[in-house]
This record gives C-alpha cells, sequence and structure tokens, in this order.
C-alpha cells in the first residue's frame, strides 16, 4: 500500500474511515516508520488544536447588544435631560413671577400641617443639621402618592385632594426613584425625562392665566425650583446660589451628590451646618434649591413618611459633616409640611421644632429672595 | 418540526459552544443558536439534525457577517468597551487571556472552510455531517482537517514564539 495521506491519517484517527480502509491504513502504518512519524504528529495536530480551541471559550460575554440600547441611548438622554431641565428652569422663574410667592405663604396651612414634635414655626434661633429634600419634578407619578403614604405615615402630608395631592404623588414618585440604584436609574433616565417633559407644561400653564388656578402655578414652580435646582446650566440657578449665599444664617457651604439626590450644605450659623438634601431624578451638575419643600435631617427617619424615609436611606451616605450625626440618632426633630407646591416637604436637626420651624422660614425667605433676585437678571 | 425542545436539549450546548468559538462572544453565539433552533422550528422535517443545525448557524453567521460589517465593528467596540470595564483578578487571567488571544488570531488565520470544519469536528460531527453542514464532498473533510489543524497548531505556535521573544526581549 502507498503512503496514506495526512487527511487520510486524520481520517483515521478520527474513526472516518471504513472498515477496509482502516484496516489497510494500519497494516501500513505498522510497518512504515515514516507513516508512523506522520501518524505521531497527526495525533499532536489534533490534541494541539483541540487544547487552541479550547482557549477560545472564556469568550466574554455581553458584547451582543442584547438589553444595550438602552446603556448606549444614555448620553444622548443625559443631555436632553438637560435641555428639559434648563427649559423648565426657565419656565418657572416666568411662573414664579406670577405670584407664586403670594400662593407660597397662602398655603401656609399646608405646610403647617406636618409637624414632628412641635406645631409652630415660627422663627427662633436654631442654626444646627438640617436636610432639605424637595422632590423632583414628576406630576405623572401622581398614583404613587397614594401608595407611599402609607396610613402608618402618621405624619404624612396633607391628603388634600387638589393639585397638591398630584404634586405630593409627584413627589413621592420622585423620591421613590430616587432610592432606585444608579444603574436602574440610568435606565430610567429617559422615563424620568419624560416626566420633566409632561411636568413641564403644567408648570408653564399659569403662566398665561396665573389667576386660573393660584395652587398650581405655584405648584408647578416649586416642583421645578427642585428640578431647576439640579440644572447646573441654569442661569437662575446660579443666581439663586450666589443670593442664597448671601443670606445670612442660610449659607451653603458645600455640596455633594448622593445616588438620587442633590445634597447642599448650609452654614446656618458659624459652625453649625445643614444638609439640605434634594431627590434628583436627573442628576445634573450643580444643584441650587430654589424651589426646594423638603426639609430633614438624615437622623430621625423612622419618624418619616414612607417616601421620604426611602430618601432618606438614600441619602444616609451623605451624612459626613461632623455637624451630621448620622442616621436615627435620637434628639432629632422633625418637622414635615407640604409646600405651595404640594411636595412634602421635612426638615430635621438637632432643634427644637420650633426651631426648625424658623430655619425652614429662613431658607423659604432666602430662596424667595434668590429667586425674586433671579427673576430680575432675567428680565 | 415539533420536536424542538428535544434539539435544543440535545445540540444547544455544542452549537453554542462552536458558535462561540467561531465568533468569539457568547452572547452573540447565543443569539445565533437562539435563531437557528428557531429555523428549525419552522421545518417539517430535518434529516440530519446535526448537520443541519450546524450548517444553519454557520449560515446565519455567514450571512450576519457579509451583510453588517458595521454591526460587526460596532460590536467589536462595545467588546472593547466591556473588557475595559472588567476587572479581572491579574496574572492568571492575564495569562489566560493572552492564551485565547493567540488562539482567537490562530483561528481567524484559518480558512472559513477549514476552520468551520475543525469546530465542527470539535464538537463531534462526524465526517459526513460536516462534508454535509459544509457541502463538502465526504472524501475532502479528512483533508479540510488536516490542514485545518496542522495551520491552526503551527500558527499558534509562531505566535506564541514571537510572545516568547517579545518578552525575552522586554526582559532584557
Amino acid at each position: 500500500m502507498q503512503h496514506p495521506d495526512e487527511g487520510t491519517i486524520h481520517a483515521w484517527l478520527d474513526g472516518a474511515l471504513t472498515a477496509d480502509e482502516a484496516v489497510g491504513v494500519e497494516a501500513h502504518v505498522k510497518q512504515c516508520a515514516q507513516c508512523q512519524a506522520a501518524v505521531a504528529e497527526a495525533r499532536g495536530f489534533i490534541a494541539a488544536s483541540s487544547r487552541i480551541l479550547t482557549a477560545l471559550d472564556n469568550a466574554p460575554r455581553g458584547v451582543i447588544p442584547v438589553t444595550q440600547p438602552k446603556r448606549r441611548a444614555a448620553p444622548w438622554v443625559w443631555r436632553v435631560a438637560a435641555t428639559i431641565l434648563v427649559v423648565a428652569a426657565g419656565t418657572l422663574v416666568v411662573v414664579r413671577r406670577t405670584g407664586v410667592n403670594q400662593s407660597l405663604s397662602a398655603n401656609a396651612p399646608f405646610q403647617a400641617v406636618q409637624r414632628t414634635n412641635d406645631s409652630s414655626r415660627n422663627p427662633e434661633s436654631a442654626p444646627s443639621t438640617i436636610v432639605l429634600s424637595p422632590a423632583s419634578p414628576a406630576s405623572r407619578v401622581a398614583p404613587l402618592n397614594q401608595r407611599t403614604q402609607s396610613p402608618k405615615d402618621s405624619r404624612a402630608v396633607p391628603r388634600a385632594s387638589s393639585p397638591m395631592a398630584a404634586n405630593e404623588a409627584a413627589e413621592a414618585g420622585a423620591v421613590r426613584s430616587g432610592l432606585r440604584t444608579d444603574r436602574q436609574q440610568n435606565n430610567k433616565i429617559a422615563a424620568v425625562a419624560e416626566n420633566a417633559r409632561i411636568a413641564q407644561p403644567s408648570a408653564t400653564a399659569p403662566s398665561p392665566a396665573p389667576a386660573m388656578a393660584p395652587t398650581l402655578s405655584a405648584a408647578a414652580p416649586q416642583r421645578f425650583g427642585g428640578g431647576m435646582g439640579k440644572t447646573a446650566t441654569g442661569a437662575a440657578s446660579a443666581a439663586d446660589m450666589a443670593i442664597a449665599a448671601e443670606q445670612p444664617g442660610v449659607r451653603p457651604v458645600g455640596n455633594r451628590r448622593a445616588i438620587g439626590q442633590k445634597i447642599t450644605l448650609y452654614e446656618v450659623a458659624p459652625g453649625d451646618t445643614v444638609e439640605l438634601a434634594e431627590p434628583t431624578q436627573l442628576q445634573l451638575e450643580s444643584v441650587v434649591v430654589t424651589g426646594m419643600s423638603t426639609m430633614r435631617t438624615t437622623t430621625g427617619q423612622e419618624n418619616v413618611p414612607a417616601a421620604s424615609r426611602a430618601a432618606a436611606k438614600v441619602m444616609a451616605p451623605s451624612a459626613d459633616t461632623s455637624a451630621l450625626p448620622a442616621t436615627s440618632v435620637a434628639g432629632v426633630n422633625t418637622i414635615s409640611w407640604t409646600d405651595s407646591a404640594g411636595r412634602l416637604i421635612k426638615l430635621s436637626g438637632r432643634h427644637t421644632t420650633s426651631e426648625l420651624a424658623q430655619i425652614r422660614q429662613r431658607i423659604e425667605q432666602s430662596r424667595a429672595a434668590a429667586r425674586a433676585d433671579s427673576l430680575k437678571k432675567n428680565r | 418540526m415539533t420536536d424542538v425542545e428535544r434539539l435544543f436539549r440535545t445540540y444547544n450546548a455544542a452549537l453554542v459552544r462552536y458558535l462561540t468559538r467561531r465568533l468569539g462572544d457568547r452572547d452573540w453565539a447565543e443569539e445565533v443558536a437562539q435563531e437557528t433552533f428557531v429555523r428549525a422550528l419552522r421545518q417539517t422535517s430535518i434529516q440530519n439534525e446535526r448537520a443541519w443545525l450546524f450548517a444553519v448557524a454557520t449560515n446565519l453567521v455567514r450571512d450576519e457577517a457579509r451583510k453588517d460589517m458595521r454591526r460587526r465593528k460596532h460590536l467589536a467596540l462595545l467588546a472593547e468597551q466591556e473588557r475595559d470595564e472588567m476587572v479581572e483578578p491579574a496574572e492568571t487571567t492575564l495569562e489566560r487571556a493572552q492564551e485565547a488571544a493567540m488562539a482567537r488570531k490562530a483561528v481567524d488565520a484559518l480558512a472559513e472552510r477549514d476552520r468551520l470544519a475543525l469546530l465542527m469536528r470539535e464538537e463531534g460531527l462526524d465526517y459526513s455531517e460536516i462534508a454535509e453542514a459544509l457541502e463538502l464532498s465526504p472524501g475532502s473533510v479528512g483533508t479540510t482537517l488536516s490542514r485545518a489543524r496542522r495551520r491552526l497548531v503551527e500558527s499558534y505556535e509562531a505566535l506564541q514564539k514571537s510572545q516568547e521573544e517579545r518578552e525575552k526581549n522586554a526582559a532584557s
């Protein structure tokens, strides 16, 4: 028999030859040193190629963008969201001008509703740690509100029907979403942007006819105050920030971001800081606390309604200031109320409730001033 | 084809491995494998199941590759990003990664037909199945495989050698 060719040797080793062919090759190989060497080499190739191919099995996953598109869309969504917020901020400024301030005070009853220990909200002296967490705009999330405000939330926002409730709902939704993980949040950005877009018209609506719905008009700007706070680009925001800085007693001394929120550090008195946490759905750069409505410390969460507790959880890691002795410390009081925008606001700190009420007023005043100023600038 | 579940159970692992080796990405491989089984669903009858499945999967890969070079580029980009994001326990992984990269290169250097025949053979397809899937004459499968194996091993060894030289140069 002739020397079998390499292909035949491989076929033989692979058991692919017919019985007759196999017998022939075998007989030849037995007596042919050259072919024995070829067979040995072929065995080596077979084994080696198997081994090499095995190395391919550690192929990475995730190259195929099965669920990836969303992620890839993120940068784009960011841009859109930023744009929306900027527009919203501008709108807010306009709306604010149409009598928000007055509705702010008009809504005092609402604001007063939620008190932790004490219902006095008269200004007194009370510098200390406060976390202010206004909700982001998300009027669409209204139904969530009902869920979030479970019965056990004794101090939950007033259950007024009306736009207020809707806004609370918005806040609740916002806060809830603030709880989400970073990634989830990223994925939700489109939805958030959508919310913002939806919320925006409601903010604009009042401005042509402010008298029609004072509550709403107040609510919208308030909500956008929150949103605006997150807009780094908002000129008004920057102005607000500057103005707020000038306010005695509530001076922003720093800020940082945590998942789902923006935290601004306020110095209410020398060495006495307060944390202002604004749940954000869109974490954009700098935050200005324009229409912020929720104030509270990271402490005393157990007394806080579910929605805010959620927010508090998110911002728990933020308790890094010396003035903030982390969450759940006794001696921390919390007051809560609903602002004119219907957002549930919580303010807590190591103060008496009346002190807290006073701080709240200071903050509101400084914001009102900032708003007024930015309006001037914008006109 | 009503018995897709059985088909899937029987062949999915091998098919995915084959495709992974062919494509270099498991998710992609799984996607193609799934599509292959979906196609099998539409068949009223399949004579040689394994050969059919591998042939269809191979064609899917080929068609996709032909149709969509841009997507592949994009995927490669994504894969790169993904790799960047991966946190790897340094050394052993590095070694393995080097091996895998060389294996990839060596496999990619093969002619498509040689490569596919080899990968199919590795999944246990016999010569007639390979011939059917790749539309080869049964008699040429041995030659195809022997050539594929030799070239694969030779180019892998060449890569290894140049790698070693690089390391030597770097060390000195």
